[in-house]
C-alpha cells in the first residue's frame, strides 16, 4: 500500500514519510482554513473549497496515486470536521483525484491552461455536491436562489483559490521531486 | 477507463472510500454520532483554535483601521453638530439679550407709565478705566435733544450732552459736569449727587449738601428728587458706600456707588418725555 501512496516518487521510507507529512500537512491546513477561517470570513460571499483545490494540485503534480489518496483523505477529513450528516466526499474526491492524476499524466501536458481545465471540472463537481447536499438539507430550495446565493460565490471563491494554489503546490511538488532526485 | 478499474490500488481505495463514506452516513442517519467525526474533531480542534486565534488577530488588526475611519467620520459628524449647536447657542444668547432688554424696557414702562422712551444702542464710548461717556445711535431725527436723561432698568445712567443727526453723546453720573438732586428715603435726607474728579476713576460719585446731622448710613439707597430740569423723580442713583465729613464746612459728604454698572452697557433708554410729579407738565 505504501508503494501506491508514494507513487513513483518515494523510494525510501523516510522519503515516504516526508511526502505524507508535507501533503498531509497541506491538506490539514487547508481543511482547517476552510472550516474555521473561511467559514468565519467568507471569500466573495462564500467559503471556497480548498480541499478540492489541494486534491487537484496534488493529483496534477504528483500523480494518480497521491491524488487518489489525497482525495480520499481530504474528503474524509472535511466530512469529519464539517457538520453534514451524510458522507459522500471521500468517494467523490478520491475519484476526482485519481482520474485527474491519471489523465493529466497520460494525456494532457503540464500547462496552466490544462490545470484550469481541471479546475473547471473541480468547480462543476463541487457545485454538484453542493446542490446535492442542499437538496438533502432543504426541501423547498429553488435552484435560482441556490445559484445566486451559494453556487456562484462558492465557484468564484474556489476558482480564485485554486488558481492561486497552483503556484505554491507546484513549488511544493517540485521540491519533493528534487529531494528524491538528490537522495 | 477500463484500465482504471483494472488497477488494484484504485479498486482497494474505492472500496475504502465507499466504506468510510457509508459507515458514517449510516451511523448519522441512525442518530449515532460517528466515531470518525469524534476522533478527527478531537485532533483538529487545537488547529481550529489556532486558526481562530490568528483570524481574531487579523480581525482586530483590520478593525483598528476600520475603527479609525469610523472615528474620523464620527468626529466630522460631531464637529458639524457642534458647530450647529454653537450657532444655536449664539442665536439663543442673542435672543436672551434681546429678551432681557425688552423686559427691562417693559419693567421701566410699567413702573413709570408716563415715560416716553427711545431705545438706543451704545455705538461708542470713551477710552479709559471707566467708560463714562457713551455715543448712542439716536439723534435729532429720533427726537433726541440735549439734557435728556438716560436710564436703564437699574437706574440713572446720565444725560445727553451733545446730539447730532443720528447720534448723541451721554455723560454719566460720575462725570464732574453731572449734578442730580437726590434724596435718601430712609432718613429722609436730601442732597446733590455730583461727579468728583478724584472719585471718577473708582467709578463712584459723591452726595453733598446734606444736613449736618443727617442720619445716613452705609448701604442707604439714593434716588433722584425730580428737582431741576433734567431727571424725573424716584429714579435710583445708587447706594452709599462711605460717609465722611468735609474738613472745611463740617458738612456730611458721602460716596455713592451708582446702581448702573458702566462697564457693561449696550442698550439704554433715552427719556424723550415724562410727566413731572409736582407740576404735572411735560418735560422736554
Amino acid at each position: 500500500m505504501a508503494k501506491y501512496v508514494l507513487g513513483r516518487h518515494a523510494q525510501t521510507r523516510s522519503e515516504m514519510l516526508r511526502h505524507i507529512g508535507i501533503i498531509g500537512g497541506s491538506l490539514l491546513l487547508c481543511s482547517v482554513l476552510q472550516v474555521s477561517f473561511f467559514a468565519r470570513y467568507p471569500f466573495l460571499g462564500a467559503t471556497p473549497d480548498l480541499i478540492i483545490c489541494t486534491v487537484l494540485c496534488v493529483s496534477y503534480f504528483c500523480g494518480r496515486y497521491a491524488g487518489g489518496i489525497t482525495g480520499l483523505a481530504g474528503g474524509f477529513l472535511i466530512e469529519a470536521i464539517g457538520t453534514s450528516g451524510i458522507t459522500l466526499l471521500p468517494v467523490i474526491y478520491f475519484l476526482f483525484g485519481y482520474v485527474v492524476g491519471f489523465y493529466s499524466r497520460a494525456v494532457i501536458q503540464k500547462r496552466y491552461s490544462s490545470y484550469l481545465f481541471y479546475l473547471g471540472i473541480a468547480l462543476a463537481i463541487r457545485a454538484t455536491v453542493t446542490v446535492l447536499y442542499a437538496a438533502l438539507t432543504y426541501r423547498n430550495l429553488s435552484l435560482p436562489t441556490l445559484l445566486i446565493h451559494t453556487l456562484l460565490p462558492e465557484a468564484a471563491g474556489t476558482a480564485i483559490a485554486g488558481a492561486i494554489l497552483y503556484v505554491p503546490m507546484q513549488l511544493l511538488c517540485r521540491l519533493l521531486k528534487r529531494k528524491r532526485t538528490g537522495a | 477507463m477500463k484500465k482504471i478499474f483494472q488497477n488494484k490500488f484504485f479498486v482497494i481505495c474505492l472500496c475504502i472510500a465507499v466504506v468510510i463514506s457509508a459507515v458514517p452516513s449510516t451511523l448519522a442517519l441512525m442518530g449515532y454520532r460517528s466515531l470518525s467525526k469524534s476522533i478527527v474533531g478531537t485532533v483538529t480542534a487545537p488547529l481550529q483554535w489556532c486558526v481562530t486565534v490568528v483570524g481574531n488577530a487579523f480581525e482586530g488588526f483590520g478593525r483598528y483601521f476600520s475603527s479609525v475611519d469610523l472615528l474620523i467620520e464620527k468626529n466630522e459628524a460631531l464637529e458639524e453638530e457642534n458647530q450647529e449647536l454653537r450657532e444655536q447657542i449664539d442665536r439663543a444668547e442673542l435672543l436672551e439679550r434681546e429678551n432681557e432688554r425688552l423686559r427691562a424696557y417693559l419693567e421701566i414702562k410699567s413702573q413709570y407709565p408716563s415715560f416716553r422712551m427711545e431705545e438706543a444702542m451704545v455705538i461708542g464710548h470713551s477710552a479709559g478705566n471707566y467708560a463714562t461717556h457713551y455715543t448712542l445711535n439716536r439723534g435729532t431725527i429720533h427726537g433726541i435733544a440735549v439734557n435728556m436723561p438716560v436710564i436703564v432698568r437699574e437706574g440713572i445712567v446720565g444725560y445727553v450732552t451733545d446730539v447730532g443727526l443720528n447720534w448723541c453723546m451721554v455723560s454719566t453720573l460720575i462725570e464732574t459736569e453731572s449734578s442730580v438732586g437726590a434724596y435718601i428715603p430712609r432718613p429722609g435726607v436730601t442732597g446733590i449727587v455730583s461727579g468728583d474728579y478724584t472719585l471718577r476713576d473708582e467709578g463712584v460719585c459723591k452726595i453733598s449738601y446734606m444736613d449736618q446731622n443727617a442720619d445716613i448710613a452705609v448701604g442707604d439707597k439714593v434716588y433722584s428728587t425730580g428737582t431741576g430740569s433734567v431727571y424725573p423723580a424716584d429714579l435710583c442713583i445708587g447706594e452709599i458706600v462711605s460717609i465722611d465729613v468735609d474738613e472745611y464746612s463740617r458738612a456730611l459728604v458721602a460716596t455713592v456707588r451708582p446702581a448702573v454698572d458702566f462697564t457693561d452697557l449696550q442698550w439704554m433708554m433715552i427719556l424723550t418725555g415724562y410727566e413731572k410729579q409736582s407740576g404735572g407738565g411735560m418735560a422736554s
